[in-house]
């Protein structure tokens, strides 16, 4: 195919999820995530499961930590930068007490520049909007949540949702790029930056 | 033309001394020669509560797509931060402004803000017991370095960003970014 053909590339990103900390230590019996992908009108998904589950998880030596170790593998498809996919990962606990209840939602672009990286996320959890809920939230353990939260990854119509944080999600992934350059874009950082980093 | 896309997150604010939920009004700014396409250019994040580090994580997704003529009037992020306190009230903590840099690749930017400091006595009292500030009329003055002499200000915290910038068809052109 000649260069002046091209009008799509590709973009692959590989790598897992890889685990969830609590700086206070986690105290439920089994966590596990669920991630969903969102990207712009322009993309389309190639190859790849774009949302998917994790395994029930417990912490082990290090009791703030619980190692996840879920494999990634998207590849996506697209015209236009704009619209660049991102991962909600949706943190949950179960336990004997209190039953499913959320940890948090964080969200991650997938990184624009070539080469691996590891990069990690605050968990963010909405808040009761009265001080009854707040109560409520705080006998039974269990948190509002989000009947959508891709809303999140839009950035658009939150109407001053009331948020908390605590804990991240840890993720680390590789990104390769097909005719991303040829079609005039540059997304490579210059020497200087990247011995800076 | 060229084009630059601005993908990234509005993460958090750090040592800002209020003690309610903090959230933030952005807008990017760029000259005439500059067009969004697409993504808002402006917005406003969540309210966020202070964690245990005395940060609010807003986690704020951005993505606009800019199509330009020139270089002139690259655009500048100016962020404004309002607290929101327990009883619903909100007054303006910081403005900040921060120029974005014309280098493809992540940035981690931090915006350093300050807010119009309380001149008399009196005020500073009333704002230390119920809370409040001063804000500014015209707000061009964040962004442009005139008529800044006779402003007194405060200093507050930084709002960090990550950004990552991807340039379009800067080279063709000819211009020369790294």
């Amino acid at each position: 195919m000649k260069d002046s053909e091209i009008t799509k590339f590709l973009v692959s990103f590989a790598g897992q999820i890889e685990y969830v900390t609590f700086p206070g230590g986690v105290f439920d019996d089994q966590l596990y995530i669920q991630y969903e992908t969102v990207w712009g009108p322009d993309w389309e998904p190639v190859s790849g499961l774009t949302s998917g589950t994790s395994q029930m998880a417990r912490s082990g030596v290090n009791p703030e930590r619980v190692i996840l170790n879920l494999p990634l593998e998207l590849v996506f498809s697209s015209t236009n930068v704009s619209g660049w996919p991102q991962i909600i990962v949706t943190v949950r606990a179960q336990n004997t007490i209190t039953g499913d209840a959320l940890r948090g939602y964080s969200l991650f672009l997938l990184p624009p520049t070539a080469g691996s990286s590891l990069v990690s996320a605050p968990l963010v959890r909405p808040r009761a909007a009265t001080l009854l809920g707040e109560w409520m939230s705080w006998i039974t353990g269990r948190y509002p949540e989000l009947a959508d939260p891709k809303m999140l990854a839009s950035g658009k119509d939150n109407y001053l949702l009331r948020t908390e944080s605590y804990g991240s999600v840890t993720v680390s992934l590789c990104m390769v790029s097909k005719d991303l350059r040829k079609l005039g874009y540059d997304n490579q950082p210059p020497i200087y930056k990247v011995y800076d980093a | 033309m060229a084009e630059l896309h601005i993908l990234g997150q509005l993460h958090c604010a750090s040592n800002f001394q209020d003690k309610s939920s903090l959230f933030c009004r952005y807008s990017f700014q760029a000259g005439p020669n500059w067009t969004v396409i697409s993504g808002c250019p402006e917005g406003q994040t969540v309210s966020g509560k202070l964690d245990y580090e005395k940060t609010v994580i807003w986690a704020h997704p951005l993505d606009i797509h800019y199509v330009t003529k020139g270089v002139q009037g690259w655009p500048k992020l100016l962020v404004q931060v309002s607290c929101l306190d327990s009883i619903g009230r909100s007054w303006i903590v910081g403005y900040g402004c921060c120029n974005l840099p014309a280098v493809p690749g992540l940035h981690n930017i931090h915006v350093n803000c300050w807010v119009p400091s309380s001149t008399c006595i009196t005020d500073r009292i009333r704002q230390y017991f119920l809370g409040g500030s001063h804000q500014l009329i015209q707000s061009d003055i964040v962004n442009l370095g005139l008529n800044r002499f006779k402003l007194k200000t405060q200093s507050k915290g930084t709002v960090q960003l990550q950004v990552n910038l991807l340039l379009r068809n800067f080279s063709q052109f000819g211009v020369e970014y790294k």
